[in-house]
């Protein structure tokens, strides 16, 4: 009698190593990085290739803009195919303007070389050397750093990219000008979709056709795509789109093309940054059906502007990470990191996620009770009858 | 573990029952195990079971189906499932390569209707038992731009069709199984009018929320299963809730209070 079961031998694939890529610790899915290894961490080891990464932009929008800096930079550095699109700012600033690479290869090579050669001058009596204390890893084996394709870079805020590095990279560049161009070469558009959005679709789709990074395409070496959108969705990419036209400012362009860009990304060995203004949109429902149709939402709540700058609480951070949602791919429940509890901190050279905490309580009340909050008022009962007394401690 | 789901659902015999209309709502991403459970237990059933999505592609179905040891893969081999990928009919209508009419858009749901009607007329006859239609995401319709007036005629036809004309011609008392899941937002007032509609013309819904308190990792949220009263098979009107967690294959339910993290 023939049992039908589900079970079937799992035949060990090929394993097709892209530069830049690992495959998750959790479900197996094929990763890349942020550019971010802080922000890596909290999405469980990276961005899942095929997925959309959308990033709520801050009142100032300074810091949603960063991350998609550190998005390109990562691309260019693992040597990745890049687009960048853009309707409020010129793409082509924005490359200029990339993060440089904390390079720490040259300085492990000439520490190694210093070993070498160490090494080599001690000569056959190192050899000889019994170990007296530690015997036991007299025969282990001497430890090498493995050469390994790096997954996630560290990058200098302070230092641009050099500039034949970014042109090097063949960064697709889409700018408001060609939208505007493609918009007009449309002769008699169905006015349901706006042309822009509609533009941007098109040339990810040509871009994944002429760069062969379907997953369809079988043969050869397979590269990721790295798709960075700025301000999707603000005013300059024009709504428009209803399929009634009742003048409702509910963005449906906008949501028509996030479910055709999850429906182009989920073939191609792609990953999409998206930055969106939500907080101009005039309606909340539309906010979480934005959300609803990406992968992995971000919210960045900057203290710029706002009270909770004063907060001593906060004084350490630079804004709140809020996680709206994780991504739920080929299981049943998304992996949550320890804590929701986020902030993100800027300084003068980087940019990282940290778990928010509150500053030591003891350091800032020990030192309040310490200053003296009306010395002049105190009779002076020391030895010293000065009236400039520098310290407690002076007589 | 397909236990779990289909005992809280009141489903003792059989997985899904004959002629039932079950609506999944979720306030969150977090419905969705109750649909993968309810189709993986179909598919164990040897039922005919016909699944349209709009948000995911076959893969990710297989894959979560795996995880409860059965295989969509093999099912569509044998013909007893037939996946539609409605996400990439969807693209191809709103964004096509060449220019289309107008009224493409327009016809989307009635073309999409007829074509889950006929595979499951095919369904229905190569595989025995009742057919079953699984919808992954009926408020997608509503991010495209239809209006909610047409989205429930979609339904409502859509359920006349799989009731009356369908089965008209099977001697069978008992008819299609219909499982829809839908999003809402109570700040999103159309998703949560249609979420509602859906509830009135249902035989079955669950309602699947976060906790009010916010993400806990030993309480995924709390499900709330309400049974209809219906003139073919009459029952109690009754209404349970409980609290579920997550795992790796499945879903935990306990009452309210009792997680076994807190006891």
């Amino acid at each position: 009698m023939a049992v039908s079961t589900s079970f079937n031998k799992r035949v060990k694939a090929k394993i097709r190593h892209i530069p830049g890529t690992k495959p998750s610790l959790y479900n197996n899915q094929l990763l890349v990085s942020t550019g971010i290894p802080s922000l890596d961490a909290v999405l469980g080891g990276g961005l899942a290739v095929g997925t959309v990464l959308l990033v709520e932009e801050d009142l100032h929008a300074t810091y949603a803009q960063l991350m998609v800096k550190y998005f390109l930079a990562e691309g260019v550095v693992s040597g990745h195919a890049l687009s960048a699109a853009s309707a409020d700012i010129d793409p082509d600033q924005l490359i200029q303007d990339l993060p440089a690479p904390i390079d720490d290869v040259p300085s492990r090579a000439t520490t190694t070389s210093t070993e070498q050669t160490e090494a080599a001058s001690q000569g056959s009596g190192d050899a000889d050397n019994k170990m007296s204390i530690a015997w036991r890893y007299q025969n282990q084996p001497k430890v090498q750093p493995a050469p390994t394709a790096q997954f996630g870079h560290y990058y200098n805020l302070t230092k641009r990219m050099e500039a034949e590095k970014v042109n090097g990279a063949g960064i697709d560049c889409l700018s408001f000008t060609d939208l505007l161009a493609y918009e007009r070469e449309q002769p008699s558009s169905p006015p349901y979709t706006s042309c822009r959005y509609k533009c941007v679709l098109h040339k990810i789709r040509k871009r994944i056709e002429d760069g062969k990074f379907s997953t369809a395409v079988k043969s050869g070496q397979h590269n990721i795509l790295r798709i960075a959108i700025h301000s999707l969705g603000s005013p300059l990419w024009g709504d428009g789109g209803s399929l009634h036209n009742h003048g409702e400012d509910n963005q449906v362009s906008l949501l028509q093309f996030l479910l055709a860009l999850r429906a182009t990304l989920r073939t191609a060995f792609s990953v999409c940054l998206l930055t969106v203004p939500s907080h101009l949109f005039q309606d909340a429902g539309t906010v979480k059906r934005v959300e609803r149709l990406c992968d992995t939402v971000l919210r960045l709540e900057s203290f710029a502007g706002s009270g909770k700058a004063k907060n001593p609480a906060f004084r350490d951070y630079t804004g709140l990470l809020h996680l709206i949602k994780l991504p739920c791919l080929n299981e049943f429940v998304s992996r949550m990191p320890e804590t929701l509890d986020l902030a993100f901190r800027v300084r003068r050279k980087k940019f990282t996620i940290e778990k928010l905490h509150l500053p030591p309580e003891l350091s800032d009340t020990a030192s309040r009770e310490q200053d003296d909050p009306v010395p002049s008022l105190r009779p002076s009962l020391g030895c010293s009858s000065s009236a400039t007394r520098s310290s407690k401690l002076d007589f | 573990m397909f236990s779990s789901v289909n005992s809280f659902l009141g489903f003792d015999r059989g997985c899904i029952g004959n002629r039932e209309c079950l609506i999944i709502g979720q306030n969150e991403e977090n419905g969705n195990f109750v649909l993968h459970q309810v189709l993986s237990a179909a598919v164990k059933e040897k039922r005919p079971v016909c699944l349209v999505s709009f948000v995911q592609k076959f893969h990710h179905y297989n894959a979560v189906s795996l995880k409860t040891g059965v295989s969509l893969q093999s099912a569509t081999e044998a013909k007893q499932l037939q996946f539609i990928d409605g996400l990439e009919e969807l693209v191809h209508t709103f964004f096509p390569e060449t220019y289309q009419p107008v009224t493409n858009q327009e016809n989307f749901l009635d073309r999409m209707k007829e074509k889950l009607l006929k595979s499951l007329c095919c369904l229905k006859e190569q595989a025995h038992g009742q057919p079953v239609l699984v919808i992954d995401d009926i408020s997608v319709f509503l991010s495209m731009g239809y209006h909610l007036d047409e989205v429930m005629m979609f339904f409502k036809a859509l359920q006349e069709a799989l009731w009356f004309s369908l089965d008209a011609s099977s001697s069978t008392q008992n008819g299609t199984t219909l499982v829809v899941l839908t999003s809402y937002d109570q700040h999103d007032r159309d998703t949560w009018s249609l979420w509602k509609f859906l509830t009135a013309l249902s035989s079955l819904d669950v309602n699947v929320t976060g906790l009010q308190t916010g993400y806990c990792k030993d309480v995924h949220g709390q499900a709330c299963v309400t049974w209809r009263d219906s003139m073919d098979a009459p029952r109690q009107h009754a209404t349970k809730t409980l609290q579920f967690k997550l795992m790796e294959n499945g879903a935990e339910f306990f009452a309210a209070g009792t997680s076994s993290a807190v006891l």
